[in-house]
């Protein structure tokens, strides 16, 4: 049987990575707003920018993948209860009528 | 007085590797001891207790400096609420993470208790992160209230302080111990035990730090008041769905 769309991509694997992204780009951002303040300009405006990209790229990434998931499951299971044979003659009914053959 | 030459920088080196070392312990032990449930469903338990593990932290974090957050709210600073105030709490990301797994479990059709294997990794992950909280000095709003023992730690303000986050290191050894104990306990006793040692010791050593209170007890031991609540219904609803069945 072919596996589902929702199955054949880690959803789980690349959400955890990107919680672990985003909560450490939000400890770099936490720190460059300690740094604005020192005589560490430069550092602070570099270190900023690559938290504040992180940041925003983990947290899209995070609500997409997390939407992606959602949709594709929902999809996949309704999917999967319209694909499915079906049976047109009970067994039962294939019996009793072998037998009143 | 022990000087500590500090420095914020250290938090986030500290705070990564803790991450990894948490997660390195994780792998070793689910290759050592096996697992309960399947690898997509183990994937699935992980991606819900980090994703709920950041919200809980980021919220308790900005609800510690709620003044703060108003202020910005009011002058339309909305932006800054993403970034700053405050940072993440352990307690709740703990809570957040533990409240995350139980939904999608419910969610997903997972009835298994899957938290054991998450009680070690947690006790060596916290503890490695709590090095940085040490290292990163009065920047990190962790620090002890001062005291006058010999082994009071400077931070950089020449006073003499409780150092909370080594007496939180050592606790987190012997909680490690605690719940790696070979005995035969039943599934997610490990968890529990662990969850309900740190919400106490967290609403104990809390009072050695200089925070905000409210009705006596600051924001983070009302939220482990709260997890130990929630930690003692599921413990009776499990004595009770034990007893149904003997009964039964």
């Amino acid at each position: 049987m072919r596996e589902r769309l929702v199955d054949r991509i880690p959803f789980a694997k690349i959400m955890l990575v990107l919680a672990a992204a985003l909560i450490l780009s939000l400890g770099s951002c936490g720190l460059s707003f300690y740094f604005a303040s020192a005589p560490l300009r430069d550092a602070s405006s570099a270190l900023a920018l690559i938290g504040l990209v992180g940041f925003l790229g983990s947290l899209a990434g995070l609500v997409l993948t997390c939407l992606a998931w959602v949709i594709l499951a929902i999809v996949g299971a309704s999917g999967q209860k319209v694909s499915q044979p079906q049976n047109l003659f009970d067994k039962e009914d294939d019996t009793k009528h072998d037998k009143d053959k | 007085m022990i000087p500590i030459g500090s420095h914020p920088v250290w938090h986030p080196v500290m705070e990564t590797l803790a991450y990894a070392s948490g997660f390195a312990v994780y792998r070793w032990q689910r290759a050592r001891q096996g697992d309960i449930v399947d690898e997509p469903q183990r994937w699935t338990v992980l991606a819900a207790a980090a994703v709920g593990a950041l919200v809980g932290s980021r919220a308790l974090g900005v609800a510690e400096h709620w003044p703060t957050v108003q202020q910005a709210w009011q002058a339309g600073r909305l932006w800054e609420l993403l970034l700053s105030p405050g940072g993440k709490t352990i307690v709740g990301g703990l809570l957040g993470g533990w409240l995350a797994v139980e939904l999608v479990k419910k969610l997903s059709g997972i009835k298994r208790r899957t938290g054991d294997l998450f009680a070690l990794p947690l006790c060596v992950g916290i503890a490695v992160g709590r090095v940085g909280c040490l290292l990163a000095g009065l920047a990190d709003d962790t620090y002890g209230k001062p005291t006058a023992l010999p082994w009071a730690v400077n931070l950089g303000d020449g006073i003499g302080r409780h150092p909370v986050q080594v007496y939180e290191i050592l606790f987190l050894i012997a909680l490690g111990f605690l719940v790696s104990v070979k005995a035969r306990l039943p599934e997610g006793a490990r968890f529990r035990i662990f969850m309900g040692g740190y919400l106490a010791w967290r609403l104990a050593i809390d009072f050695l730090k200089p925070q905000p209170l409210i009705d006596g007890l600051n924001l983070i031991q009302w939220s482990c008041v709260a997890g130990i609540l929630l930690l003692v219904l599921d413990e009776i609803r499990l004595w009770k769905g034990i007893h149904a069945r003997a009964a039964g």
